[in-house]
């Protein structure tokens, strides 16, 4: 089971921590100066040598060109791969776990992407997993290491530790206060980027927010980890505020504004992804401050991720909107 | 491609020059590039400042406006010898081509480093290779080789001017083994 599909009472604003580390290796041009033969070859080579590290029993390993382009797209929705490679047709290896924690990107951008995400504030051990991998590697790949650059990498804007840290989190009242757009310039002066993960600026969807790293040159791994947990926790902080005190403020409209909500989820026959998506937060928010109690645990983010265009399943006869209807209408729990 | 000018370093800045309709195309290090008279060109190349390098002063094609009625038709590129990737590329699509254009181009990047990163060196973790593991083996097999290496190479290689009677690569052979090993100058 993925672990965004594993039911649970989640209740807090930081909703996932997630790390990558991009490296690679020495004596090999960056996969985007490859000629397609020499790409696979590289692959080939690096899934071998990797293959010992990821057993079949717990990863599965993928070829990106011989999927669709809708199934790449839906790997970019898993956070997989990005945008940008999600419309190559360049042949990719991925070792992915099972569970859609750890996943090892092979000639994407760079030689190897390596990634690992953990349900909740979990940034500091989804590194210590990371890194133990990382070293791991290291010890069969030769990586492309400089003494004053660091890990050297095809972008310079991931040179150095290739590190991003990001928390993702759940901002439905922060993001609609006057006070949010302040505060992201803030972050951006401490080097941390504020992005919607779903949509941009304003169309921002479900109102979640990655929260992670600009600068990987210059600073060490523990100190890039301590400042995007700390500038995470203060926008947390700040979220729980505004729910506080908006709960202390009482009237009938935040419970309203829940159960219809639920309602449309329950009992729509259409729904588009942006209604999905809107809904699904507020039914969150409403849980996660007790206007509502679910009958049984369900995680929400995941529902979030599953309505998604290209990660719906695909059934003849019914549209993508009936199809997300039907999804959510079974996963959401009763009320008790 | 060795340098023309020391024939000892690769040569990574490209001079083209363009009179009277004739085009030549010149090929040196940096090193020796900035020991040359370029005229206008030579103050670039001893500070080069980042907003110089990105209004495309030394890239291909660049270059409107006043610099271009100093020097009419002069270009510079600099290119990385392993995966051929010119400065302007990096500058058009801000990649590189490989792990050796960073030591290319490690003069012209070291204000944009700054600007993205705040700072210009590594601080984090290092790989970590046990000695003996497949990785150490494979890096030292990739390794280039050593200067007593490339000693013999050349000795043998000055022989077989001397046997063919090529004198000039043999003068210029022996001035090459003489700076090489002639103390830890290099
Ligand atoms: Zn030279
Ligand atoms: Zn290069």
């Amino acid at each position: 089971m993925k672990w965004y599909e594993k039911a649970n009472h989640q209740r807090e604003t930081v909703v996932a921590s997630r790390v990558r580390l991009v490296r690679n290796v020495k004596g090999h041009l960056f996969p985007n100066r490859l000629s397609e033969k020499e790409r696979r070859t590289l692959r080939e080579e690096l899934q071998g040598a990797l293959s010992p590290l990821f057993p079949e029993d717990g990863y599965t390993y993928l070829q990106t060109e011989i999927l669709s382009e809708r199934e790449r797209r839906a790997l970019r929705e898993r956070r997989l791969i990005n945008s940008t490679l999600a419309g190559h047709e360049d042949p990719m290896g991925l070792f992915v776990s099972d569970d859609d924690e750890k996943s090892i990107l092979l000639c994407g951008d760079d030689h190897l992407r390596l990634q690992n995400t953990l349900p909740g504030t979990a940034l500091l051990p989804a590194w210590e997993e990371l890194s133990r991998l990382d070293d791991a590697i290291g010890e069969v790949l030769p990586y492309a290491f400089d003494e004053k650059y660091g890990y050297l990498t095809a972008f310079p804007t991931n040179v150095g530790t290739g590190l991003r840290a990001t928390e993702v989190l759940h901002l439905p009242a922060l993001s609609q206060d006057k006070s949010f757009r302040r505060l992201t310039s803030e972050m951006n002066r401490f080097g941390i980027m504020v992005r919607p993960v779903y949509g941009e600026g304003a169309d921002a969807m479900g109102a979640l927010y990655e929260i992670s790293n600009q600068k990987t040159l210059g600073l060490s791994e523990a100190e890039i980890i301590g400042t995007v947990q700390r500038m995470a926790g203060q926008m947390a902080t700040q979220e729980n505020k505004l729910r506080k005190a908006l709960r202390e403020k009482g009237g009938a409209s935040r419970e309203d504004q829940a159960y219809k909500a639920y309602g449309v989820l329950r009992y729509a026959r259409i729904l588009t992804c942006k209604e999905a998506m809107t809904y699904l937060s507020c039914v969150r928010a409403a849980v996660a401050d007790g206007y509502l109690t679910l009958r049984e645990p369900v995680n929400m983010y995941g529902l979030m991720l599953k309505v998604q265009e290209d990660a719906l399943p695909q059934m003849g006869g019914k549209t993508p909107e009936e199809m997300r209807a039907i999804l959510v209408r079974t996963a959401l729990p009763d009320l008790e | 491609m060795l340098c023309e000018r020391c024939r000892q370093r690769e040569a990574t800045v490209r001079f083209t020059e363009v009179v009277n309709g004739v085009s030549s195309e010149h090929h040196f290090c940096l090193a020796c590039a900035r020991e040359m008279d370029f005229g206008p060109y030579s103050a670039i190349l001893e500070n080069f400042p980042m907003e110089w390098l990105l209004s495309g002063l030394l890239g291909i094609g660049g270059g409107e406006g006043a610099e271009q009625e100093e020097a009419p038709q002069t270009r510079f590129e600099i290119t990385c010898p392993t995966c051929g990737t010119t400065y302007s590329q990096f500058v058009k699509d801000s990649r590189f081509g490989c792990a050796d254009c960073y030591g290319v181009f490690d003069l012209l990047i070291g204000e944009n480093m700054k600007h993205i990163h705040g700072a210009e060196r590594h601080t984090g973790k290092k790989p970590r290779m046990r000695a003996g593991s497949a990785a150490a083996k494979a890096a030292r097999a990739g390794a280039k080789e050593t200067r007593e290496e490339t000693l013999q190479i050349l000795r043998s290689k000055l022989k077989e001017a001397l046997r063919e009677e090529q004198y000039e690569d043999a003068a210029r052979l022996r001035d090459e083994i003489r700076s090489l090993s002639g103390g830890d100058a290099q």
